[in-house]
């Protein structure tokens, strides 16, 4: 049992900054605008986001690990193309499905391979997935010249996906299977283990190249099916359609505080740090605040949520020190 | 001293550090060879003005390399002067905007420094912050859209030549003269080499690690926003799309040339050679027919190439 001391609030201020900063900007916008905090409004913004949030979910598992996916982005374009594409050939639903989820697990598995070639940290990690980002955009740029194609999609399977609340069960039963994974099986420790400390993970047994491979195809998986819930609530699918996913996702899992120095982490608090960022920009955007200004906040925002992270640290860190060197 | 004994480790490391390099090198002989309009004085002239523009952003960007960190906001520190070039051109004449645009990169570049030497951000994330936050503050500025100018001093200035050399590579020559002896000459560029070197050991000998993390990000920002300029002097015009993957490509150029992505080795000598291949591979595409998306994948193609070869070279030293 904790005390409640002094400290122990401030920790927990620390700790929840960011937090404390979007509760007053929720309040301030609900007194302006009292449709803010309606039942209706809630549901959009989850739905507006669940495929930004099914992409974080799969990349907070490559944080963890040290690692980094810049390609997701580039993922959900073109396996949205493949998916609009196979159903306009004429292939029945799950098989289109199948195949815009295959795509995306090959460039995982392609990004894995290559930063496990090199054993590669984050910074080779962030080098590698960044050209294919470019390349797999490319990619998703040929078959229609960089044309948006409509889609001939009758009721089915794949129509259901993005209609009604079925973006945010897929959204949050995935999250909660993910952070089941990451708690509750070894293959979750194991992720924790490698991602804070590559070397003691490897001496103990465990089998770091498939495993970090593993991680790069769960966040290109994870991009194939937010790619398909995107492509089905739009019912076409736009070559550039996943720009700028990357940045979003990583802003939510930053906000939601997994470190980015890997180790920790939960899926969860992504979930947390995506519906913080949805209800930010929802709000900013009944402020009539533009979608250009909200990059300049969204940028401001990173920065200061890996600051607050690597602050706190150090802050710990010292408060250890001192404590030590007083019972020493 | 035993200098470059050629047993086989030597040449095998060799042949995978410049892989890339001869590979591109066979490419530019096959085009001499095979497309007659290639290797013409009027298409190297335009290569060398081509290149130079983006080539001063990446010597700033070797250097950064060489003191093992990275900048993605170059691109946007990029497009947002081209940006606020203009809009000063239009406002206050080229003199003071010439001042202004090199100021205000100098302070973005300060802040990614901050942000990377003292809260020790690592650096890609910082920068990946303030990438799009400036990216914003662009569009922000100009509501998306272009902006022209006629300043006539900055028509003069972009259509002045000598034998169909812009002022482009004028200043390019002189940013790699004045970095060649910044790295060499200087106390500030020996301290970048042992930072990228090896920080804790730079940092136990009493070097100012911090300040030299800094100044990389300083001289990084200042390069963009000339980088920016000499754009802005050929097209008379800023957008804040302009520069899209400018750091992508003065990644690719510096380890093409040779510099190590583990830091503490390398030149921007070695970079002139990077960024040449880069713009004659891309010119003779160009020249191929071949079409802007395939560009992009082809562009993307070289850089995970280069990262995978030069990683391996470095695999094979740290054996």
């Amino acid at each position: 049992m904790r005390k409640l001391t002094s400290k122990t609030i401030r920790n927990a201020i620390r700790d929840n900054a960011i937090f404390i900063v979007v509760l007053l900007l929720i309040i301030i916008t609900a007194f302006i605008e009292p449709s803010f905090i309606t039942w209706d409004n809630l549901l959009n913004i989850l739905r507006q986001n669940a495929t930004i949030g099914i992409v974080a979910c799969g990349m907070t598992y490559c944080i963890i690990a040290g690692l980094f996916d810049l390609s997701v982005g580039s993922i959900v374009s073109l396996s949205g193309v493949i998916v609009i594409l196979s159903i306009n050939a004429g292939v029945p639903d799950y098989l289109a499905v199948g195949y815009g989820l295959l795509a995306g697990i090959a460039v995982g598995v392609i990004n894995g391979t290559l930063v496990s070639l090199i054993n590669g940290r984050s910074g080779e990690a962030f080098i590698i997935t960044y050209g294919m980002q470019v390349v797999v955009a490319a990619i998703a740029l040929f078959p229609s010249n960089g044309l948006f194609i409509a889609g001939r999609v009758k009721p089915g399977i794949f129509m259901s996906m993005g209609q009604g609340m079925t973006p945010i069960i897929i959204f949050l039963s995935l999250a909660a299977i993910m952070q089941f994974i990451l708690v509750k099986t070894r293959y979750g420790r194991q992720l924790c283990y490698i991602g804070s400390n590559i070397s003691a993970a490897n001496m103990s047994g465990i089998r770091v190249k498939p495993n970090r491979i593993s991680y790069f195809a769960i966040s290109g998986l994870m991009s194939g099916i937010a790619a398909i819930v995107l492509c089905s609530r739009v019912t076409s699918s736009n070559p550039t359609a996943g720009l700028g996913y990357e940045m979003d996702a990583i802003a939510g899992i930053v906000v939601g505080g997994t470190s980015m120095s890997g180790g920790s982490g939960s899926v969860f608090r992504t979930v947390l740090g995506i519906i913080i960022i949805g209800i930010m920009s929802n709000a900013l955007n009944i402020l009539g605040i533009t979608a250009y200004h909200q990059q300049v906040v969204k940028g401001l925002l990173i920065i200061a949520a890996v600051s607050m992270d690597i602050w706190n640290k150090r802050i710990k860190v010292r408060e250890i020190a001192n404590e030590k060197a007083y019972i020493g | 001293m035993k200098k470059h004994t050629l047993d086989k480790d030597y040449i095998g490391t060799f042949l995978i550090r410049n892989a890339v390099s001869m590979m591109l090198l066979v490419f530019v002989v096959a085009m001499i060879f095979t497309k007659r309009s290639f290797f013409t004085a009027d298409n190297i002239v335009n290569i060398i003005n081509e290149c130079s523009v983006y080539g001063v952003t990446a010597c700033a960007m070797t250097v950064a390399i060489i003191c093992a960190e990275f900048d993605l906001s170059a691109s946007s520190v990029f497009a947002w002067s081209t940006v606020l070039f203009v809009i000063c051109c239009n406002a206050f004449g080229i003199v003071a905007a010439f001042f202004i645009t090199l100021a205000s990169g100098a302070v973005m570049g300060a802040f990614n420094g901050i942000l990377v030497a003292k809260v020790r951000i690592p650096a890609f994330v910082a920068t990946l912050g303030t990438m799009t936050a400036i990216k914003g503050l662009a569009y922000v500025v100009t509501d998306a859209q272009p902006i022209n100018t006629s300043n006539e001093t900055l028509y003069a200035i972009g259509q002045f030549n000598i034998l169909g050399i812009t002022i482009a590579p004028i200043v390019f020559a002189l940013v790699i003269l004045i970095f060649i002896w910044f790295l060499k000459y200087t106390r500030f560029g020996r301290n970048i080499y042992a930072t990228g070197g090896n920080y804790e050991v730079a940092r136990l000998s009493g070097i100012n690690v911090e300040f030299s993390k800094f100044i990389i990000f300083v001289l990084l920002g200042v390069c963009a926003a000339i980088s920016g300029m000499l754009y802005c002097s050929r097209i008379m015009a800023g957008w804040a799309p302009y520069g899209g993957d400018l750091s992508l490509y003065c990644v690719a150029a510096t380890v093409i040339g040779g510099t190590s992505l583990l830091g503490g080795s390398g030149g921007v000598h070695r970079t002139i050679i990077g960024v040449l291949l880069m713009a004659v591979l891309f010119n003779a595409l160009t020249l191929l027919g071949v079409d802007g998306s395939m560009q992009k994948f082809i562009r993307g193609l070289v850089l995970i190439t280069v990262i995978m070869f030069d990683a391996m070279a470095n695999l094979r030293k740290r054996v």
